[in-house]
């Protein structure tokens, strides 16, 4: 009887994967082909892309990469300043790490003390960073816009401050969480070996919590480099790849090549790629981690 | 002497814990509350002191339904996506990450495709949706149809709006596959066995088990979304500017501020709508506590 059963519940999982198998596979080639046919068209004659898309290169011109990385550039906010793919990648770079290293900084520090120390302003801070939260600000650009130029940190590094905070961050959260599970007496064993607060920080959590911090990280990283809004808004004169990829669209250079635009567009997504495959794991888990924690 | 010895040790202690939140509360004060405060600043400074002009604008500009009211159609249009998001590709979303839970074949395959859009820049995505929608699907339709001119996917308002709603369900369905896949793998697989003991069927598993198991983690998902119901966007810039109908609230904002700035109506319009979604925030928070499973795991 039990035999038969299974057999039943089986055949109903077989029909629902003939099904559902197929569409989640054929969705999953449109997630996937439109890199093969940019890469392919990369390696193309301009003439030759606009003939037959879908055709595999009669010469493979890997030169065409070399091409973008030497010749596509984007102007500064004086038409006369340009800033060519190398330049964007530095830009991308700088604001990647100087961003995700500040706002790590920053989000560890409140978390260990809001975790550890317990005084009433600590729960208090706890308590609002999750009602920011749920608080949706609709439409803050037009004032945000304003005050970032008035205080003057707009088109310079400066720009690298607004990184400095976590309230109502999910991050907080997270190293909050790390943090309150991690045993006190490690740090009452160095104060009497005459250690201080800040060894207890820096040299007993803080190797602690390496795995998640890199974990967390590594996901920054990846929004910071993909984010094209900001430093085309405020940092006008250091477009990062991504900026770039965006003000390329409409140049009549790739107007007129799509081959060479394809390749910049390819080469902006390459380190995530490579990123990806090497920290496939600790990402995907901690993405569905960040899901859990809420 | 006790005493003062706790004195020193809890004021060591307060230093340290000041030093460690300042920052952050700073850059609060500045980033948050300054950014708001400077809303409110703007939403009433008139030329010849405080005024109540950007919000009268405002209410005239909701009552007049003419064919080119860019709010109106920003409003439209943000809860349709709004509505897609939630009423369509969140079930669908669930449901596949159930498959993909149930470790249907290429499992480990799919998961990594899917998740890939998560990471690669919405610059690429809609470069690459762009060109292949003009150039290969655009062929494509044309041989089959029989027609002489190409179809005009984002510069035409019969198809643009269509475009846009269907780059986000390509790309919104994997969006939490994940979270949802990461979540439902929770589930104790005693529970599951027990329960396939009594009879439970494929689709039984999922409805009396799984979805309630997980639930915390979709009440927040759904709160989230309730909560910015006004900030659901695609991405109207980078596919089309705004133009051929496809205006949502925040290309609407993005237009005040930098196409046709008028950085105080901006303000006043956002100043309406954030106090208009305290309710709505107010109304979702009391609906997901009042769905109330009782479950733990």
């Amino acid at each position: 009887m039990k035999v038969k059963e299974k057999n039943i519940k089986s055949t109903q999982e077989i029909i629902v994967s003939c099904i559902v198998f197929p569409i989640l596979f054929l969705w999953s080639i449109t997630l996937l082909y439109p890199y093969l046919w940019a890469f392919l068209n990369s390696l193309k004659e301009p003439g030759e892309f606009l003939l037959d898309s879908f055709s595999l290169p009669e010469k493979w011109l890997f030169s065409n990469w070399n091409t973008a990385i030497s010749t596509l550039r984007v102007q500064k906010s004086n038409p006369l300043e340009s800033v060519g793919i190398i330049g964007m990648i530095i830009n991308s770079i700088w604001w990647m790490f100087g961003s995700v290293l500040v706002n790590t900084i920053v989000t560890l520090m409140m978390a260990y003390g809001l975790s550890k120390y317990h005084f009433r302003v600590g729960k208090f801070l706890h308590a609002f960073s999750l009602v920011v939260m749920t608080i949706s600000v609709v439409g803050a650009f037009p004032s945000q816009y304003s005050l970032y130029n008035k205080i003057g940190i707009t088109n310079s590094p400066a720009m690298l401050l607004t990184a400095a905070g976590c309230i109502g961050s999910s991050a907080l959260l997270i190293y909050y969480s790390f943090f309150k599970n991690i045993s006190w007496s490690y740090a009452e064993a160095v104060f009497i070996d005459g250690g201080g607060h800040w060894t207890v920080f820096l040299r007993v959590m803080i190797p602690q919590a390496v795995p998640i911090i890199s974990a967390m990280a590594v996901i920054g990283c990846i929004g910071m480099w993909n984010d094209y809004f900001t430093p085309y808004i405020y940092l006008r004169d250091y477009p990062t790849l991504a900026t770039g990829l965006y003000l390329l669209q409409t140049s009549s250079l790739t107007m007129n090549n799509k081959p060479l635009y394809f390749a910049v567009v390819l080469l902006s997504a390459l380190p995530i790629f490579v990123i990806f495959m090497i920290f496939q794991d600790k990402i995907m888990t901690s993405v569905s981690m960040g899901g859990l924690k809420g | 002497m006790p005493l003062k010895k706790i004195n020193k040790k809890t004021l060591r202690e307060a230093g340290f814990f000041f030093v460690m939140i300042i920052i952050p509360i700073i850059h609060f004060c500045v980033f948050w509350i300054g950014v708001n405060l400077n809303s409110f600043a703007l939403a009433f400074q008139g030329r010849n002191g405080a005024t109540l002009d950007y919000f009268k604008l405002f209410f005239q500009e909701l009552s007049n339904t003419g064919a080119n009211n860019k709010l109106l159609e920003g409003i439209g249009n943000t809860l349709i996506i709004f509505g897609l998001n939630i009423l369509i590709l969140l079930p669908l979303s669930v449901l596949f990450s159930y498959f993909l839970y149930k470790k249907i074949l290429c499992y480990k395959y799919l998961r990594i495709v899917f998740f890939l859009p998560s990471i690669i820049s919405s610059v690429v995505l809609v470069t690459l949706y762009k060109e292949i929608l003009n150039g290969p699907i655009s062929n494509l339709l044309m041989q089959m149809t029989g027609s002489s001119s190409p179809i005009l996917f984002f510069d035409s308002t019969k198809y643009a709006f269509k475009s846009v709603l269907i780059y986000i369900c390509w790309l919104g369905l994997a969006s939490n596959m994940v979270i949802y896949s990461g979540t439902m793998s929770r589930t104790p697989a005693e529970i599951v066995e027990s329960a396939k003991l009594d009879g439970i069927g494929y689709f039984g598993e999922l409805v009396k088990i799984v979805l309630p198991l997980m639930w915390p983690t979709l009440s927040v998902i759904v709160l989230l979304a309730v909560v910015g119901i006004f900030t659901a966007d695609g991405p109207i810039l980078l596919m089309t500017q705004g133009q051929y109908e496809t205006y949502t609230l925040g290309y609407w904002f993005y237009d005040k501020t930098i196409v046709n700035p008028n950085l105080n109506y901006g303000a006043a319009v956002g100043i309406c709508f954030t106090f208009v979604s305290i309710p709505i925030t107010l109304f979702a928070r009391w609906l997901v506590n009042k769905v109330d499973l009782d479950v733990e795991f």
